[in-house]
C-alpha cells in the first residue's frame, strides 16, 4: 500500500509537472528541442545566458 | 566592450566560424539561409569582444528578410568592426558584398574562408596586393579545418584596439560626380560618416532610405535630376549603373590579385553535378538515394536495433525486472497495470524506434554534409517552377524532415506572402522523426521484406507537396508567379564525422526527451481513459471512456479501411504528438510482447488498411506544437484553421483513394466501394487537371 502511494505520488507528480511545463507555463515549450533539430531562429548563446 | 559583426554571403561559413570563435553550438546547415536572425556570443577567452552572426546576404538591398536584418543592424546599430567572411572559391561574388560593406564606412576585416579548397582548385590569391588595393586587413583561413583561426583572432583584437581606416572604393568618375552632387544635397540630413552610403542609396532610388530621410521638395527634385542625367549618360537605370560599377571594381581586383592555373578544367564538384543535377538523371538519382536511405534505416540496418530494443529491452528485461520489483513491494494491481502497460508499454514502444531514427538521421546527415541535399533543393526548384512554385519553399521542407516546427519557422525567408502561407500549409507533409515511428511500425508490421513501403511514405509526402502546390496555385488565395530562387551550391566534400555525430545525437536526444515527457504524459492519459468508465470506475477496455469516444468517430474512418475505435483514438492521440499513434495502438491492443502486438494488428487489419492509416497520419493535421507554430507564423486563427482543414481533407482523400482503388484492384469491391474510389480519384483529378487558374479565368473574361 505504501509503495503504491509513493509510486502514485511520483508518477502523478511527474505527469502534472510535464503538463505544466509543456502546456500551461508561459513560454514553457522553449526552443531547446528546436535548436537541436536545426531551427534557424534559435540562438544557443542566448539560451546559455538565460540558464 | 567591442562589437564585431560577422557578415558575408550565404553558405560562406559564417556560422561555422562563429561557433569556432565563440565556442557555441549553432546549427550549421550545408545549405544557404540557415541563419535568419542575428545571433550573439562572446569571443572565447575574451569577454570584451562580442560577436554577432548576421544572416548571409548577397547585397544590402532591402528586399529579403535576411538583407533587411543585416542592413538594419549595420546602419542603425553599427558594430565597431565588420568581420567580412568571404568564400575564397567564389571571390568575385563575395567581393561584391565586401564593397557594399565598405560603402558603409565601418571598419572592416576580410576573412578569406575555405582557403584549403582554393589550393585544391589550383588558385592563388595575392593577399598583400589585395590588402594594398582595398586598404583593409585580409586574413586567409579555413573555419572547417580550424586553420589560422588564431591569426584571425589576433587581427580582430588588433582591429578592435585600432580600427583599420580605408578610403572608399571609388567607381567611374561620372558616377563619382553624381554621388558627390547627391552628397551635397543630403549632407544636412545624415551623419558625415554615413554620407557615402546614403548618397549611393539615394542614387539607387532605395525606397526605404527615401522614406526615412525627409528631403525638401527642392532637394528631392535636385537629386532626381542628378540621377536622370546619370542614367542618360550611362544609358542604364541607376541601380544597374551602381551594380556594374561595383563589378568593374571587383574585376580589377580579381585581375590583379588572383592567379588561376586551372582556368579550363572542371572541378570534381562540377563533374559530379553534371550527373547529379542533370536534367534527366537528377530525379531518378534522387529517388534512388532516398529509397536507399529509407530502406537502410527502416527496413534493414535500423531494424536490427529496433527489434532488439522492442523484443529484448522493452519486451523482456525492463518489464520482467519492473514486474518482479512491483511484486516484491506488493504494489496494487492497477498501479502495476499503469506502470507495465501504460508507461513501459507505451513509452517503450516509441523508444523502440530510436535505432531506426538514428540510422535515418545518419544517412540524411551524410547527404547534407557532403552537399547533396543542397542539390535536391536546386533540382526541386526546376520541378517546382514548372508548377508555378518556388524552390525556396523546399528549404523549409528539408528542415521539416527533423521536425515540422523549425520547418514552419524557416518559411520566414520566403518574401512572397502568398508563397510563404502556402509553404507553411505544405511543409508539415514531410515525414518528421515522429511520423517516422508510424512509417516504421506499419512497414515492419504489415509489409515485412517489402522495401518499397518506407520510401513510398517519403515520396507520397513529396507528391502531396507538389500536387497541393499545383492545386493551391490555381486558387485566388495563392495565385501568382513563382518567386525567383537564387541558390549557391556548396562544393562537395567528404562528410565530417563530428558534424554527422552532432546531427544524429541532437535529433535522437530530442526524440528521447520527447518520449520521456509528452509521450509519457499522453500514455498516462490514454491508459487512464482505456481503464476507466465515465463513472470513474475501473473497467475493462471495452467499457472504457476511450472506447466510447473512439466508437463515435470510428465510422468516419471506415471507408479508409481502419474504422476501428482503437485506430481512431490512435489518430486523435497523434494530434498531441505523432509518436502517440504507435504508443496508443500498443496500449489499446493490449499485447504484452512485440510479436503478439504484430499478430493482433495483422489479424485485425489488411495490409492496405494499415497503409491507409500510415498515409492519413502522414498527411493529416500535424501535432499541436506544429499547429501552434503555424498559428504564430500566420498570426491569424482563420488561416490556421484553413491549413489544418486542408491538410486533413487531403489526407482523407488520398488515403480513401489508395484503399478503395486497392480493393477494386484485388477484385474485392462493392457499389459503395466503387463510389468511394470514384469520388476520391475524381477530386484529385479535378484539383490537378480540371480546375482552371483563377487569375487566367479573370484574364480571359477581360479579353
Amino acid at each position: 500500500m505504501v509503495a503504491t502511494i509513493i509510486l502514485g505520488v511520483l508518477i502523478f507528480g511527474f505527469f502534472a509537472y510535464v503538463v505544466y511545463q509543456k502546456f500551461i507555463k508561459k513560454n514553457g515549450s522553449n526552443c531547446h528541442s528546436c535548436v537541436d533539430i536545426g531551427c534557424p531562429l534559435a540562438d544557443t548563446s542566448k539560451m546559455k545566458r538565460k540558464k | 566592450m567591442n562589437l564585431i559583426a560577422l557578415a558575408g554571403n550565404q553558405n560562406s561559413g559564417k556560422t561555422t566560424l562563429f561557433n569556432e570563435l565563440t565556442g557555441t553550438n549553432q546549427y550549421v546547415g550545408n545549405w544557404p539561409g540557415v541563419t535568419v536572425e542575428k545571433k550573439m556570443g562572446h569571443l572565447k577567452n575574451d569577454k570584451q569582444l562580442m560577436l554577432l552572426d548576421l544572416p548571409g546576404v548577397y547585397s544590402l538591398s532591402p528586399y529579403t528578410l535576411e538583407e533587411r536584418i543585416s542592413r538594419k543592424y549595420l546602419i542603425e546599430q553599427p558594430p565597431d568592426i565588420i568581420l567580412n567572411i568571404l568564400d575564397s572559391t567564389n571571390l568575385e561574388r563575395n567581393l561584391y558584398l565586401s564593397l557594399q560593406l565598405m560603402e558603409t564606412g565601418l571598419p572592416i576585416v576580410l576573412a578569406l574562408n575555405m582557403w584549403d579548397l582554393l589550393k585544391k582548385q589550383k588558385r592563388t590569391i595575392n593577399l598583400k596586393k589585395m590588402e594594398y588595393l582595398l586598404s583593409v586587413p585580409v586574413i586567409p583561413l579555413s573555419a572547417v579545418k580550424k586553420e589560422n583561426i588564431s591569426g584571425l583572432v589576433t587581427q580582430v583584437k588588433k582591429a578592435a584596439q585600432e580600427p583599420p581606416k580605408y578610403t572608399y572604393p571609388e567607381y567611374d568618375n561620372r558616377l563619382e560626380s553624381a554621388l558627390e552632387m547627391i552628397s551635397q544635397q543630403i549632407q544636412d540630413h545624415v551623419a558625415p560618416s554615413k554620407l557615402r552610403w546614403y548618397a549611393i542609396k539615394f542614387f539607387e532610388r532605395d525606397e526605404k532610405v527615401i522614406q526615412k530621410i525627409k528631403l525638401t521638395s527642392h532637394q528631392q527634385q535636385e537629386v532626381e535630376d542628378i540621377i536622370t542625367t546619370a542614367e542618360n549618360i550611362f544609358a542604364e537605370s541607376s541601380d544597374s549603373i551602381i551594380v556594374n560599377a561595383r563589378y568593374d571594381y571587383v574585376a580589377q581586383i580579381m585581375a590583379m590579385c588572383v592567379i588561376d592555373r586551372n582556368d579550363f578544367q572542371m572541378s570534381l564538384s562540377d563533374k559530379i553535378d553534371r550527373i547529379v543535377t542533370n536534367k534527366w538523371l537528377a530525379l531518378p538519382i534522387f529517388v534512388l538515394v532516398m529509397w536507399l536511405v529509407y530502406y537502410l534505416s527502416i527496413q534493414t540496418i535500423g531494424t536490427f536495433g529496433t527489434d532488439w530494443v522492442n523484443d529484448v529491452l522493452f519486451g523482456q528485461w525492463i518489464p520482467d525486472i519492473t514486474s518482479d520489483l512491483l511484486n516484491t513491494w506488493h504494489v496494487s494491481a492497477w498501479m502495476k497495470g499503469l506502470i507495465l502497460n501504460g508507461i513501459i508499454g507505451g513509452v517503450g514502444s516509441v523508444l523502440g524506434f530510436v535505432p531506426q531514427i538514428m540510422m535515418l538521421f545518419f544517412c540524411l546527415g551524410l547527404l547534407e554534409d557532403c552537399g547533396y541535399m543542397a542539390r535536391i533543393a536546386f533540382v526541386m526548384d526546376r520541378i517546382f517552377h514548372r508548377f508555378n512554385l518556388s524552390g525556396k519553399s523546399f528549404i523549409p521542407m528539408l528542415i521539416s524532415t527533423g521536425c515540422g516546427v523549425p520547418g514552419i519557422m524557416a518559411t520566414r525567408t520566403i518574401e512572397s506572402e502568398k508563397d510563404r502561407k502556402m509553404t507553411i500549409m505544405l511543409t508539415t507533409f514531410m515525414p518528421c522523426s515522429a511520423k517516422l515511428t508510424v512509417i516504421a511500425m506499419i512497414s515492419g508490421t504489415f509489409f515485412t521484406q517489402q522495401s518499397w513501403v518506407a520510401p513510398s511514405a517519403y515520396f507520397i509526402s513529396m507528391l502531396a507537396v507538389v500536387g497541393s502546390g499545383i492545386f493551391l496555385k490555381k486558387t485566388r488565395m495563392f495565385a501568382g508567379p513563382p518567386q525567383p530562387f537564387v541558390m549557391e551550391l556548396p562544393a562537395y566534400h567528404f562528410p565530417r564525422a563530428s558534424n554527422i555525430l552532432h546531427y544524429v545525437w541532437s535529433r535522437s536526444k530530442s526524440f528521447v526527451q520527447k518520449a520521456g515527457t509528452i509521450i509519457f504524459a499522453s500514455c498516462f492519459i490514454i491508459w487512464f481513459l482505456s481503464n476507466f468508465n465515465w463513472q470513474m470506475h475501473m473497467v475493462d477496455q471495452n467499457h472504457s471512456i476511450l472506447k466510447s469516444i473512439g466508437s463515435v468517430i470510428a465510422p468516419i474512418f471506415a471507408p479508409l479501411g481502419f474504422g476501428d475505435w482503437r485506430t481512431t483514438v490512435a489518430t486523435l492521440a497523434g494530434l498531441i504528438a505523432k509518436e502517440n499513434c504507435v504508443g496508443t495502438l500498443r496500449l489499446t491492443f493490449g499485447s504484452n510482447s512485440a510479436q503478439s502486438f504484430v499478430q493482433t494488428l495483422t489479424s485485425t487489419f489488411t495490409p492496405m488498411a494499415g497503409y491507409a492509416f500510415l498515409v492519413f497520419n502522414l498527411l493529416s493535421a500535424p501535432c499541436f506544437a506544429a499547429i501552434g507554430t503555424m498559428y504564430k507564423e500566420y498570426g491569424d486563427k482563420r488561416w490556421t484553421v484553413r491549413a489544418v482543414f486542408y491538410q486533413t481533407c487531403l489526407a482523407y482523400i488520398v488515403a480513401l483513394s489508395i484503399y478503395q482503388c486497392w480493393l477494386i484492384l484485388v477484385g474485392n469491391f462493392t457499389t459503395t466501394n466503387i463510389l468511394y474510389a470514384t469520388m476520391g480519384v475524381s477530386l484529385i483529378i479535378y484539383g490537378l487537371v480540371v480546375k482552371k487558374e483563377k487569375s487566367s479565368v479573370k484574364k480571359q473574361a477581360l479579353i
